[in-house]
């Protein structure tokens, strides 16, 4: 799609977004599973799409990612997902409070 | 002592061979062992399991005790790599695709065949958590033994790496626990600081 570093970057963030949906979900208990739902698909998505847009199946002297920016990718990834989860949050609450 | 250690690497090599002769009976079969086998798909979901692990409770003495689990997992992996780079300092072992009888259908890495480096990180990854959720921890390590497998299959590994990597693992696990038991005052009062501390609040649910 846009290079191999990218690419991780970006499903790492779908996958993370998904699981956050998913741990909201279990942890509120509550009897909305399509959080849930939403969350498993947003995972398997990043996924596919991460093992179906190229070969991904190369070495890190050859374009693949070594363990260390594989962790610093994931770390941003996830900290990217949580700023885009509070945005959300954020903008919900803006939106229930102008329309009351 | 000698022939004893020849024996098992041959017998290590036969094993190898009869799990890599199967390869090209199915494409479907090789593909997703190439996937499976890579290093993207179990890594992340292990790492996307200890995400969950870190937000799942909601009460604050068990959600301590869920995250001191997560950083046992972080410094297992720690400790495990440490490992396996001092013992690669020591030791090198051929990669099996250079048998003439091995088929490989991955990449060609060059480091040392032995200890596997990814099986040992991912096994570090799941111990502490199979010490303390059953489920989740059972999930994470048959998608371990899965990677582990898929490894030895597309022509990488030895099965001997695969178990010097989990053995890797449970040192470094026990290295890990006991460093955590040693400051583990310590640990509590840092996982109370991220769960208080106002500045911190971008990484709360």
């Amino acid at each position: 799609m846009f290079g191999f570093h990218l690419d991780y970057y970006l499903c790492c963030v779908i996958a993370v977004s998904g699981l956050l949906f998913t741990a909201t979900a279990n942890r509120n208990s509550s009897a909305a599973v399509m959080p849930y739902y939403l969350g498993i698909i947003l995972m398997l998505t990043a996924a596919i799409l991460f093992f179906s847009t190229d070969n991904r199946i190369v070495n890190d002297y050859q374009g693949g990612l070594d363990a260390n920016e594989q962790t610093v990718l994931f770390a941003l990834s996830t900290l990217t997902a949580l700023i885009i989860r509070k945005l959300f949050s954020a903008g919900k609450k803006i939106i229930r409070n102008n329309s009351n | 002592m000698q022939d004893f250690i020849y024996t098992i690497i041959d017998f290590d090599q036969r094993l190898f061979l009869a799990i890599n002769s199967k390869v090209g009976t199915s494409s479907i079969i090789d593909s997703s062992a190439r996937i499976i086998g890579s290093d993207y798909l179990v890594p992340v979901f292990l790492s996307l399991m200890l995400i969950f692990l870190w937000y799942k409770e909601n009460s604050t003495l068990r959600r301590l005790k869920t995250r001191l689990t997560v950083l046992n997992s972080i410094f297992t992996l720690v400790v495990a790599c440490l490992i396996v780079i001092m013992l690669n300092q020591i030791l090198f072992r051929e990669r099996p695709f250079n048998l003439i009888e091995a088929n490989l259908i991955f990449y060609a890495p060059t480091d040392s065949s032995f200890p596997s480096n990814s099986v040992a990180a991912v096994v570090a990854l799941t111990i502490p958590v199979l010490k303390t959720y059953r489920k989740i921890g059972c999930l994470m390590l048959w998608s371990s033994l899965c990677l582990a497998f898929c490894r030895i299959y597309v022509g990488i590994h030895f099965p001997g790496d695969v178990l010097g990597g989990i053995l890797t693992a449970l040192v470094s696990f026990f290295l890990s626990t006991l460093l955590m038991n040693l400051f583990s005052k310590q640990l509590y009062l840092l996982l109370l600081l991220v769960e208080k501390w106002k500045g911190l609040k971008i990484v709360r649910l």
